[in-house]
């Protein structure tokens, strides 16, 4: 049972990890690699504030846990206007600047034992009313916190999505030329959603790093989180928020699943197991890619056909 | 001080062939092919194993087995080109696809690799490589020198086979104009299928050389990764001069401001270690660069091909 | 029309589009050899979607071309250019990063190294200005001499039509006249050509021309003839 609710909280913080891409790929077109940084960031920005004294670092300030969560968003915000700042959100630099950020984050985490505790990690982050509970029922509370938060999380953003802005919002994905002839403030928008994105992704960090109670750099290691969440936001279908959330579960699900299988295989296979499950998701998501490009649901319909056509009539 | 210009150009050549694959495959084919970090590790470990396989001939098998690797690199790339990008060519499917698709094959190659050959770090020449005494009393490995000069006789070729025959002119001309480039007969399957093994080739051997100056290990590629993708933006897409020239100032970047950044940290006992933070160097590199001049640096100048 | 020449292209209810969308539907014209043809008509009529399907660039959807009696539907552009097809789009007409001369090597790629030189000084005696400016990018002409380098690079191949796409739009007007005063040239020469036009010097100085509107072919007849048609103006000179 215990193991049902670790599946469900975790999948939980993947699933806000994923709108928040989904809103960055499949809504604005912004291509985010390094999902992980951000969702490191939000991570150790909460457990800093809200954990106690831990092995020398600066942090232990022992806050509430909304604190905790407010900290983790606002630092992933800062870091996605200071990238979007430089960069001006060239979609190629982007790329690039996205795995920049994931790579320095890690080293910074990995080596500033100061800040960080280094590799040792940060351990007894607290949950909300923690004390007051015995720890099976910790979990229970805790899932449906997480569960709660990722509701609001949704429907914030599917209102976002209804709102103007988010009609605004496709319409500069699909034809970026025709959004500008027709006076949108292009950069502005897409500025807005990456750091929008960027947000739902610090939360989601903190939210995971409530929830297992200890982080290190480890965790956040080896771009599995940018590659799994990618995954689920082509299974969803890009630019679909139910989709997001329903692939997010399905491939945690299937994930850890996978693993309890490889558990059962002979001892020489277990330390391939990883690479072999990675091995077949990727090509699971290549073929998806191929054969049904618009996911497992499907995308919403475009808000132009007349720009999609144009987009699309390309002579070569 | 010296040592860092040749460590950084050593570092650079490496990158830069790297980045010339990518860079290839951005011009022609329009997407960066982050792929290209698993490929280069799997050139790599072509080359190992046919060395194990080849008696020691005083060098020659190195030779031999980096041919070989590079040939097979080139076929199993445009393989996949064929396989995973082709169609989605011919769909006219927008770019996210491309760049999804090279990601999740990063994965799939990677996965690979390690299944195949497993975690330990592998050597070319197993034992310490021994430094000879250069100019100024500067150690270099025989790698390194190796490094240096394909490096630039990499380029050199390349540049020739760009810009004075027939096949590097049709790429050319497929790049700035794909449609009358097709107007005048040029055919675009070729066209993509010499960039893949070329990128194929380059690819190859930026594993094998850094395989020959550092070691051979799964994630290899990745490491470079990001220097590659700095490389590819700041020297210009399919800037061969360009691309090599960006490769080497990122190098010595990287090494000397590193060095030069740690002379201070240590005098005031800040424990702060610079060499962890050479990404964060070609990082704030590329960050410069592309805020200044974001079209490439060479541009407007000769090195702009 | 006394002599009965022969017809040496003609599209037989062609309709083609992008995306999905039509933009020409059931286009029939015929060209006669030696002839000088234009096709006219209002923006986004369809005349560059027609000299398209006619290079191969793009396919149609529905209907025939026949080219000196082949068909060349399922034909690539390269096909098409080795049977005598020289085609000069409108945008995109040169290779600006390559020099002059390197954009004339692309219009001799299928050509066999000999025949190069001596196309070469061909292509330089009709057009003096490129031999002096051969080593110039071509990006850096001007709006006449690009047009120029365009067309040459066509003849390259020794076409047996030349499809120049609106080879005027953009230019001042004494180039207009430059470049409609070599056209003719070409033409005296004996050489096909099919232009499309939107101003009236180009129309005045073909033969015979089909009107194209919304994508449809609504009117040929001979320049004369439309110039007296006094819709024609009014739709097509007023818009």
């Amino acid at each position: 049972m215990a193991y049902i609710i670790s599946i469900i909280c975790i999948g939980t913080s993947y699933a806000i990890a994923t709108l928040g891409l989904n809103l960055q790929w499949g809504y604005t077109g912004l291509f985010n690699i390094g999902v992980a940084g951000f969702f490191a960031v939000g991570a150790y920005t909460s457990a800093i504030l809200t954990g106690p004294v831990w092995g020398g670092t600066i942090g232990g300030f022992g806050l509430p846990y909304l604190v905790g969560l407010v900290g983790a968003v606002l630092f992933a915000a800062l870091l996605a206007y200071l990238i979007a700042w430089i960069l001006r959100l060239e979609f190629g630099f982007l790329a690039i600047a996205s795995i920049m950020l994931s790579a320095v984050v890690i080293l910074i985490l990995k080596n500033e034992m100061w800040l960080t505790n280094g590799v040792w990690g940060i351990g007894g982050i607290p949950r909300p009313f923690g004390e007051m509970l015995n720890p099976s029922t910790s979990d229970w509370v805790y899932m449906i916190i997480s569960l709660v938060i990722l509701a609001g999380a949704y429907f914030l953003l599917e209102r976002g999505v209804r709102s103007p802005w988010g009609r605004t919002q496709r319409i500069i994905k699909e034809d970026p030329i025709l959004a500008e002839m027709a006076g949108k403030d292009v950069y502005r928008c897409r500025k807005m959603s990456w750091i929008i994105g960027s947000m739902y992704m610090g939360l989601a960090g903190a939210v995971y790093g409530h929830y297992i109670q200890y982080i290190n750099p480890k965790s956040f290691d080896d771009v599995m989180i940018t590659f799994l969440c990618l995954c689920m936001v082509v299974i969803g279908g890009s630019g679909n928020n139910k989709g997001s959330i329903l692939g997010a579960y399905a491939l945690w699900v299937t994930w850890t699943v996978s693993e309890i299988l490889t558990g059962y295989l002979p001892e020489a296979w277990q330390l391939r197991a990883p690479f072999i499950r990675v091995l077949i998701i990727g090509v699971a998501i290549i073929l998806l890619l191929r054969l049904r490009p618009q996911g497992l649901i499907g995308r919403e319909t475009s808000i132009s056909k007349m720009g999609e056509r144009i987009r699309t009539g390309r002579v070569e | 001080m010296g040592g860092w210009i040749v460590s950084g150009l050593v570092y650079g050549s490496i990158v830069a062939m790297g980045a010339l694959g990518c860079s290839y495959i951005l011009l022609i084919q329009r997407y960066f092919n982050f792929t290209a970090a698993p490929w280069l590790a799997l050139g790599a470990y072509f080359a190992w194993t046919m060395m194990r396989v080849l008696p020691q001939w005083g060098g020659l098998e190195l030779i031999i087995a980096a041919i070989v690797s590079m040939v097979a690199l080139g076929i199993v790339m445009t393989a996949a080109d064929k396989a995973l990008f082709k169609p989605l060519r011919k769909r006219g499917a927008p770019f996210m696809f491309f760049y999804l698709t090279s990601f999740g094959l990063l994965f799939v190659v990677r996965s690979i690799i390690w299944l195949i050959w497993g975690p330990q770090a592998k050597y070319f020449y197993p034992g310490a490589s021994v430094g000879i005494k250069g100019p100024w009393g500067i150690m270099v490995t025989p790698a390194e020198i190796l490094t240096l000069i394909v490096a630039v006789v990499v380029v050199a070729a390349l540049y020739f086979f760009q810009y004075r025959t027939k096949l590097g002119r049709g790429m050319l001309a497929t790049s700035q104009n794909s449609m009358l480039a097709s107007v005048c007969g040029v055919e675009p399957e070729t066209i993509h299928t010499a960039t893949t093994m070329i990128a194929g080739f380059v690819t190859a051997l930026a594993g094998i050389l850094y395989g020959l100056t550092i070691q051979v290990r799964p994630l290899m590629g990745w490491y470079i990764l990001l220097g590659i993708f700095v490389c590819v933006v700041c020297g210009g897409e399919g800037a061969i001069l360009g691309t090599l020239a960006a490769a080497y100032l990122l190098g010595i970047a990287e090494e000397v401001g590193s060095g030069l950044i740690q002379i201070p940290l240590n005098f005031f006992g800040i424990p702060i270690q610079m060499s962890a933070y050479k990404v964060a160097i070609s990082s704030i590199f590329f960050l410069v660069v592309i805020y200044y001049k974001p079209h490439g640096v060479w541009k407007g100048t000769f090195l702009e091909r | 029309m006394v002599k009965e020449e022969k017809v040496i292209l003609e599209t037989d209810k062609v309709t083609a589009g992008y995306g999905g969308v039509d933009v020409l539907f059931d286009a029939s014209i015929k060209i006669k050899e030696k002839e000088l043809a234009a096709i006219i008509g209002p923006n986004g009529a369809g005349k560059t979607t027609l000299l398209r399907t006619i290079s191969g660039v793009l396919s149609p959807r529905k209907g025939e071309i026949i080219f000196k009696g082949k068909k060349l539907n399922g034909k690539t552009p390269r096909e098409r250019s080795a049977l005598g097809i020289g085609y000069i789009p409108q945008d995109d007409k040169i290779f600006p990063k390559m020099s002059c001369i390197d954009n004339l090597r692309m219009g001799a790629y299928t050509l066999p190294r000999e025949k190069f030189s001596e196309m070469l000084e061909k292509v330089y005696q009709l057009f003096p200005i490129l031999k002096e400016r051969r080593n110039q990018t071509a990006g850096q002409f001007s709006g006449g001499q690009r047009q120029m380098l365009a067309v040459a690079r066509a003849l390259m191949m020794e076409p047996e039509i030349l499809l120049l796409d609106e080879p005027t739009s953009g230019l001042q007007p004494s180039l207009v006249k430059e470049v409609l005063d070599k056209v003719k040239d070409l033409h005296q020469q004996g050489m096909t050509t099919l232009i499309v036009a939107q101003n009236r010097e180009a129309l005045e100085i073909a033969e015979r021309a089909y009107l194209i509107r919304a994508g449809q072919v609504v009117l040929e007849d001979t320049v004369e003839g439309l110039l007296d048609n006094d819709q024609v103006i009014q739709l097509y000179f007023g818009g």
